[in-house]
Formats: C-alpha cells, sequence, structure tokens
C-alpha cells in the first residue's frame, strides 16, 4: 500500500488553494483548486476553474473533479470517488490510484492537451479525445475509447 | 514511465514528498513507504520503453535548419520531404522561397495542407513586430498557425531600463497577439542569459521573464543557446525555466550539441542525436508534454554533417527526426 497515511496524520493544504462555493446545507459544496492541495479529503466535487492549475497529492476526492477549459489537473496517488471530466483542458494527469466513475477528456479544436493515467484503476468508462493519449499500469473496469489527437 | 522517476510541475511527486517530510515525521513514513512501493512499476514501465518524450505530432522543424533547400528546392518539395520523414509541425523563418519563384502564404498554406502539415510559429524581427503586425498577425492566420514570434533578442540594449523597456513594448504587442488568438514569443541565443551591463547581479532573460505578461508573451527555449549561456554566464539550469514556468514554454528549439573545449560557447552545434546535451533527462522534468512542441533546429546543418554522411540539409532533418522520434523517458 502507498501513501499509507495514519489516521493522525496533519492535513496539509494550501490555505490559496481551497476555496467552498456557497451551497444548500442539503447538497455537498464544490470545491475550487486553484493550487496544490494534500492529504486531505473533499467531501463534494472539486473544480479546476478555467485556466487554473491544480495539484493534487493523495487527495480524496468523495465526489467528481470537473476540469474547465485551459485547466490542469495534475494527481498522484488520489482516490476519486466520481468521475473526471476535462473539457478542453490545458491537460490531465492521474498518477495512481482509483476513480469510481469515468474519465472523459475531450478537446474540441485545441491543438494541444493531453490526458496521461499511470497505475490507476478505473471502475468506469475512459474516453479520451483530440488530446496526446499514455495510459501506463492501468486496469479498466468498463470501455476504453480514443480519438485522435487534434 | 510517467515521468515517475524525475517529476515535476506545480507540486510533483518529489516536492511534494519533500515538503511532506518537513511537515510530520508521519507523513514522512508514508512517503518512505511510496518510495518503495513504487520502485517495481517504474521498473517495470522503462523495460517497455518508457514514455515518448516529445508527442509524436508535435516534433517539428524551425525552416531556418533548412534554408539552403527551401532557395532551392522551394517550399512545396521541402514539405513532400518533411513529411516523408514523419514530421507534423512547421516553423518558419520568412515566407520566401529563394530561386524557386514568388509564392503568397495562401499558396503556402495549401502546401502545408496537402502534406498534412501545420505551421506552429514564425520567426519574425522585432522590427516587424514593431512595424507591421497587422500584416504579420494575417500571414499567420493565414498559415493557421498559434504562435507568432522572433528569433531576435527582446532588445539590443542589455541594460536594465533597456530590458524593461523592452518588456513593455513587448507586453503591448503581446496583446495584439492575444486578441488575434495567437501567442507572442521571444526565442533565445546565449546572450539573453548574460547579466546587464550596469547591473552584474541581474539577468537580462529574468528580467524579461518577469517584467513581461505571462497572458500575452510566451518563450521558446533554445536549449542549445540555453546550455551554452550557462557555459559562459553560469548560475542557473536551464529546465527550471520550463519547470517554474510551464505554461510559459509552449515551444522548444531542440538543437544539439557536442562538447568541445575548444569552442568558446562549450559546445559544436550538431545534429540530433549526436550531441551530449542531456535531452533526456531535460524533457523526463516535464509533466505536460502534450502542451509542448518540440522543433528541431540546426543553425549549420547545411554545411555541416555528421561523418561519413555526405553534406544535406535535408538528410540532417531526417536522422534528427528519427533520433527525437526514438526519445524515452
Amino acid at each position: 500500500m502507498k501513501w499509507k497515511i495514519p489516521a493522525s496524520a496533519a492535513v496539509f493544504a494550501t490555505a490559496a488553494a481551497l476555496s467552498v462555493a456557497a451551497a444548500p446545507a442539503a447538497m455537498a459544496a464544490t470545491t475550487d483548486c486553484t493550487g496544490d492541495l494534500a492529504r486531505t479529503t473533499i467531501t463534494g466535487d472539486l473544480s479546476v476553474p478555467a485556466g487554473a492549475t491544480c495539484t493534487l497529492g493523495a487527495v480524496t476526492v468523495e465526489g467528481s473533479i470537473i476540469v474547465g477549459d485551459d485547466g490542469w489537473l495534475d494527481a498522484t496517488d488520489a482516490v476519486i470517488g466520481g468521475d473526471v471530466i476535462a473539457t478542453d483542458a490545458y491537460g490531465i494527469a492521474l498518477d495512481g490510484t482509483s476513480v469510481g466513475g469515468d474519465v472523459v477528456a475531450y478537446s474540441a479544436d485545441l491543438r494541444a492537451g493531453f490526458a496521461y493515467l499511470t497505475d490507476l484503476t478505473v471502475a468506469g468508462n475512459v474516453e479520451l479525445g483530440g488530446v496526446d493519449v499514455e495510459i501506463t499500469d492501468v486496469r479498466i473496469d468498463g470501455s476504453l475509447s480514443t480519438l485522435a489527437p487534434n | 514511465m510517467s515521468g515517475r522517476s524525475m517529476p515535476s510541475g506545480p507540486l510533483s511527486r518529489r516536492s511534494f514528498m519533500s515538503a511532506i517530510a518537513a511537515s510530520t515525521v508521519a507523513v514522512g513514513l508514508g512517503a518512505a513507504t511510496m518510495t518503495a512501493a513504487n520502485a517495481a512499476p517504474a521498473a517495470a514501465s522503462a523495460a517497455r520503453g518508457g514514455t515518448r518524450l516529445v508527442p509524436i505530432n508535435r516534433i517539428g522543424i524551425q525552416l531556418f535548419t533548412i534554408r539552403d533547400k527551401v532557395s532551392s528546392l522551394g517550399f512545396r518539395a521541402v514539405f513532400e520531404e518533411l513529411a516523408n520523414f514523419g514530421y507534423s509541425e512547421i516553423e518558419f523563418a520568412g515566407y520566401t522561397q529563394g530561386q524557386v519563384g514568388a509564392i503568397t502564404p495562401a499558396e503556402i498554406r495549401q502546401l502545408l495542407d496537402d502534406n498534412g502539415l501545420r505551421a506552429v510559429g514564425s520567426h519574425v524581427g522585432t522590427n516587424l513586430l514593431r512595424t507591421d503586425l497587422a500584416n504579420q498577425i494575417d500571414i499567420a492566420h493565414t498559415l493557421g498557425m498559434p504562435h507568432l514570434g522572433t528569433g531576435n533578442a527582446p532588445t539590443n540594449v542589455n541594460t536594465v531600463a533597456g530590458y524593461l523597456a523592452a518588456a513593455e513594448e513587448w507586453n503591448g504587442w503581446g496583446e495584439q497577439v492575444s486578441a488575434a488568438g495567437m501567442k507572442l514569443y521571444q526565442h533565445n541565443h546565449a546572450g539573453e542569459f548574460a547579466f546587464a551591463s550596469d547591473d552584474p547581479s541581474q539577468r537580462l532573460y529574468d528580467i524579461f521573464l518577469d517584467n513581461t505578461d505571462p497572458r500575452h508573451v510566451y518563450l521558446e527555449l533554445d536549449v542549445y543557446w540555453a546550455y551554452v549561456g550557462k557555459h559562459l554566464h553560469g548560475g542557473f539550469e536551464p529546465i527550471d525555466y520550463v519547470k517554474n514556468n510551464p505554461r510559459r514554454f509552449p515551444l522548444l528549439h531542440l538543437k544539439d550539441g557536442k562538447t568541445n573545449n575548444a569552442n568558446t560557447n562549450g559546445y559544436d552545434i550538431i545534429e540530433f542525436g549526436a550531441g551530449d546535451i542531456p535531452y533526456t533527462e531535460f524533457l523526463s522534468h516535464l509533466r505536460d508534454r502534450g502542451q509542448r512542441y518540440g522543433m528541431y533546429e540546426q543553425d549549420n546543418a547545411s554545411s555541416t554533417a555528421v561523418p561519413p554522411n555526405p553534406i544535406n540539409s535535408l538528410e540532417n532533418a531526417r536522422r534528427s527526426y528519427a533520433a527525437i522520434e526514438q526519445l524515452r523517458g
């Protein structure tokens, strides 16, 4: 088991990276990530806003991750309960550990972009199109579909 | 290898581990566990050939490299050869083809399209950025390039005030290029890594980088000239510029150099793959490879060939493409 984290381990997060949007009490909040987050749990969804760079290290996201235009998600040893969805993103890199839903990354008309999946288990589907793709040591329980890079 | 052994980016695995190790003892134990657990998969990846360090559809060439062939054979013949070699991206160094005859940007675009090539950028003189920018943007649009730049220094006034003034002027050009949907960029030689003539504590490149707007002014790192800059002026690692500012370096010049202590630059320019600039190590640092174009350039290709090959810049381009395409990390 890697990143074996004692229950008492301190949360290590940069304050600037973490902001929680207002949400109805009955709903899980969406957290914006615009910097580095490490060793923490996000109870709802995580959003990488347009143009932002979000780096996750040993973070659990109970919901999904949405990456906006030109957003960069660089996740290492993340546990993601829902989906990872990136549209016209700068790129996504998931280097361990698991995604409970789908991984979807499309670029409609941008020349550049990437989706690098490494050392990962994906319970759902992986759908990648229009971006540079590398998949290494990945188990996909659903289907894999790709389209050529733009 | 997924960059596992040489991570970079805003918070790499290595820097993350360092930060964690500094924070608590318990977390330090976690980092140690991860290192041991990952050793086997990393080795397995390497055994399969590792990660392609320059995406195959991002390999390009700066036409300055084969300017003799552009002049003698023309764009049509040159593009056909380059496409056959495998190149995807073309960076221009002028829009004329010497003795072959007049040609318009629209006609060049057609030749690109006919051969499955794409214009990625162009080196135009800073005088044209200053006096003819709207027209240069029109040409760039016609050719379909996402970047417009120059191989000139930001300025020839190598003082702090000179570079600050240049940064201000570049910001204005950059706003116009951004408004046109492209990125303005500057390509370095070694001189930018010198220190200001009136302040030996300030490196010219740093002044330019720090005082230009990251939204509007980008850089194409010529890796060879950066290593020459390091040889001549010292005190920095070329890769750090890209690691610390990944979004500002959408283009790299993959120009190889071979150590030669008799050369004041420290290296001779040579075709890609025949030198000893540590490209595998350099490129392995980058976690956003799919966002970066790797452009082969060799200033002396028309007069230099690795023995026993005959002098032929296009053959240098063919061999260099193969060497770039084979890079794995």
